[in-house]
């Protein structure tokens, strides 16, 4: 393989672009007679000078076959348009604005009339066919009527079995004041807890007037509950004094009476 | 226009005048330099209507930062830069496209060199092959050496346009030489191979 020049690797290019001393340059340009490569390097650096000026004659040539007034102009309408971007963005913004917030308008407007003119209409018979037709359409009081009338019946009920403990008890006094007699302790205890039972409903079912009443007769069966089942003579009459005095008879029918008038009015 | 242009010559005042919202101004800063612009993209794109749009893109750039221009160096300097940037831009998009279209050229060129009439390299047969080395040079190397010979920039006008010491610009001309020297000398060799 043939060495390469020393002189064509250190010194040539810096002789070339004139960048060497003065005895460097004498120096080269000895070596340059008799080195084949070197004269070889030295002549593709001076084609490569040549070419690029070449290149710049041909470039200047370009320059001149193009009509600079056309050019500036060119760049005069690129930059008005650039001049007039903006506001034509802001006014595209505004518009856009405008433009969202009318849509929405619309939007409501339309979705009102169209519930106002189309979808009541088409709920309103539905509404009222369910009312028209449903066997469970009721009053608004109906169940609290129903409830009242039943705590009526209830206590007609109860005072009716009172009624008949008190007078047998009064019709056994009646009889013989020295006898014992046999207190139906049962019958009692039942009616103590059927008392009980609708105690809550009296006041709610504008049944206070009968409270009195029943608190009277609750008394005497509690009375009644704690006394021996045979009672002596002596309870006997205790019995049929209260039932006397406090005339619970009387007020058991009385009351009766009212609540039975009463029956479809309440 | 060339009695306008001899009064407002000064590109510093030219450019003054531009900020304040002069449009003549900025009209006659366009005139001034829209050639060396296209000089300048030439050089680095050699591809006329590339070059065309750097100068326009140039001058859209300059009118948009007009405002930003400080006057530490001179306008002239700061103008060859925007389109060196906007210059290097198009190259690098059109790059892979070129390499393409560059390798197809090489191809061509070096089989002309080997099937041609006479075996002497004369210049205009070098030619293809200079192009080919400037091409191959590395970015910098080949605006440095396309500034000074298709230019005529001196090293301190390359060095203020790129941003680079004078030192870095010579040293970047000496290695494109070099490159472009053993290309052209790999490539004759070839030629001479049976």
């Amino acid at each position: 393989m043939k060495r390469k020049c020393p002189f064509s690797q250190k010194h040539l290019l810096s002789y070339f672009l004139k960048e060497s001393s003065e005895e460097k340059t004498s120096e080269i340009e000895t070596h340059l007679r008799t080195c084949s490569e070197c004269q070889q390097d030295l002549a593709i650096l001076k084609a490569i000078r040549v070419a690029s000026l070449n290149i710049k004659r041909e470039i200047e040539k370009e320059v001149e076959e193009i009509n600079w007034e056309v050019m500036a102009r060119m760049v005069n309408q690129r930059i008005d348009q650039l001049d007039r971007k903006p506001a034509e963005v802001s006014t595209w913004r505004l518009f856009h604005r405008w433009a969202v917030a009318a849509g929405v308008m619309v939007g409501l407007l339309i979705g009102l009339l169209s519930y106002h003119y189309l979808l009541r209409p088409l709920l309103k018979p539905k509404e009222e066919i369910i009312k028209a037709h449903s066997f469970y359409q009721v009053p608004d009081d109906f169940l609290e009527r129903v409830d009242e009338e039943m705590a009526r019946k209830e206590v007609l009920n109860y005072l009716e079995k009172c009624r008949l403990v008190f007078l047998s008890m009064k019709q056994a006094t009646e009889v013989d004041l020295d006898e014992a007699i046999i207190l139906p302790k049962e019958r009692i205890q039942d009616l103590i807890r059927q008392k009980r039972y609708f105690s809550p409903q009296l006041d709610s079912f504008r049944l206070s007037k009968a409270r009195q009443i029943l608190e009277e007769i609750d008394t005497l069966l509690f009375e009644l509950a704690l006394m021996n089942e045979r009672a002596n003579p002596e309870e006997k009459k205790e019995v049929a004094k209260f039932i006397e005095e406090k005339q619970l008879l009387l007020k058991i029918q009385l009351l009766q009476q009212e609540l039975d008038e009463g029956e479809g009015t309440t | 226009m060339e009695e306008r242009l001899a009064d407002y010559e000064d590109p510093e005042v030219l450019c003054q005048r531009a900020k304040r919202g002069d449009r003549d101004s900025f009209n006659q800063l366009v005139y001034l330099f829209q050639k060396k612009i296209f000089l300048l993209a030439m050089s680095i794109l050699r591809h006329r209507e590339e070059a065309l749009e750097v100068v326009q893109e140039t001058f859209m750039k300059l009118y948009l930062s007009l405002n930003s221009y400080q006057e530490r160096g001179t306008f002239e300097t700061w103008l060859m830069r925007i389109a060196k940037n906007v210059a290097i831009d198009h190259y690098r998009k059109l790059r892979s496209q070129r390499r393409w279209i560059e390798e197809k050229e090489s191809l061509s060129s070096r089989q002309s060199l080997l099937v041609g009439p006479s075996n002497h390299n004369s210049l205009s047969e070098l030619r293809p092959l200079v192009d080919q080395a400037i091409s191959n040079l590395a970015e910098k190397q080949r605006i440095v050496f396309l500034l000074r010979y298709l230019q005529g920039f001196s090293f301190e006008e390359i060095a203020c346009v790129l941003g680079l010491s004078v030192g870095t610009v010579k040293s970047l001309h000496f290695k494109a030489f070099q490159k472009m020297k053993a290309f052209i000398k790999r490539s004759l060799k070839e030629r001479k191979r049976p």
